[in-house]
């Protein structure tokens, strides 16, 4: 993977329309990009559509990236995931959405995630996860790791949906804290 | 799907902002409302950008390679003459 500074120096040449440069960023990131619009869509051709529609964003917008306020991998993950929660918006209704997530993992998805614990990131980070309050806990894997929208979780665990903001929010303060605590600063 | 709660304070309001903007589900008024704490706030946009992160760090965990074939598809897609990259921002 290539660092921070690697991917914003190619950014930097996006901005000046170099499509080689877009090529080695779609080669660093498109598994985080495609990870997290499938985990929300489950649907892999809608997964490969929505991925599609990220990296031409990230074409488009790439002048907008700020290097000194996210990484690129953050950046281009946060579209990632608005794009992949507007069409589930658009194409589902959330009564849909609620019984995909109650279905078991496939065994796809099982090899992937054993796969990627075997990184020392990704161990630290669900380390870190697994070590939140429960309440926390939860929500924070509904909604990060499993891919659900808000509304989908509230329904699911029959909690107003103020709480489950909350949660994410005080989830999301408290992982923070416990990885940069682990001497994790280094994230993409 | 965001609606605030009447009876949500600004500071809880705010959180909300921040938890949707996270779940990328901040509708076009929320964005607009974030947008003006935002500049109203200057600590409010490192609290947006860590969290942003975070999310993004543990959503990192669901990586999954695409399909070969999009490689080609993204970049035939770039090709497009409507598809351009746009314009850096002016330095004001």
């Amino acid at each position: 993977m290539a660092s921070k500074t690697e991917l914003s120096t190619l950014a930097e040449r996006v901005v000046d329309g170099d499509r080689r440069a877009f090529a080695q960023i779609y080669d660093e990131i498109a598994p985080l990009v495609f990870g997290v619009v499938k985990r929300v869509l489950r649907d892999p051709a809608m997964s490969e559509e929505v991925t599609q529609e990220v990296f031409v964003e990230i074409w488009t917008s790439i002048a907008k990236f700020d290097p000194a306020r996210a990484s690129l991998s953050t950046w281009s993950v946060t579209i990632a995931r608005r794009r992949a929660v507007d069409r589930v918006r658009r194409e589902q209704s959330q009564r849909n959405r609620i019984e995909a997530l109650g279905h078991q993992r496939d065994d796809s998805d099982i090899a992937v995630d054993d796969e990627v614990v075997a990184n020392s990131e990704a161990a630290r980070v669900q380390h870190a996860v697994e070590s939140l309050p429960d309440d926390q806990r939860e929500i924070i894997q509904l909604a990060f790791i499993d891919g659900c929208a808000h509304g989908a979780i509230a329904d699911r665990l029959g909690i107003p949906l103020g709480t489950v903001k909350g949660r994410v929010r005080g989830g999301l303060k408290r992982l923070r804290t416990q990885l940069e605590s682990s001497g994790l600063e280094d994230g993409r | 799907m965001s609606e605030p709660d009447n009876t949500t304070s600004g500071g809880d309001r705010i959180d909300e902002l921040l938890a949707l903007a996270a779940l990328g589900e901040l509708t076009a008024a929320d964005e607009r409302e974030l947008d003006a704490a935002l500049a109203a706030d200057v600590a409010l946009q490192d609290e947006l950008d860590a969290d942003l992160e975070t999310a993004a760090r543990i959503q990192a965990v669901n990586a999954v390679p695409p399909p070969a074939e999009l490689k080609r598809r993204v970049l035939d897609a770039i090709d497009a003459p409507s598809v351009a990259p746009a314009a850096p921002p002016p330095v004001s």
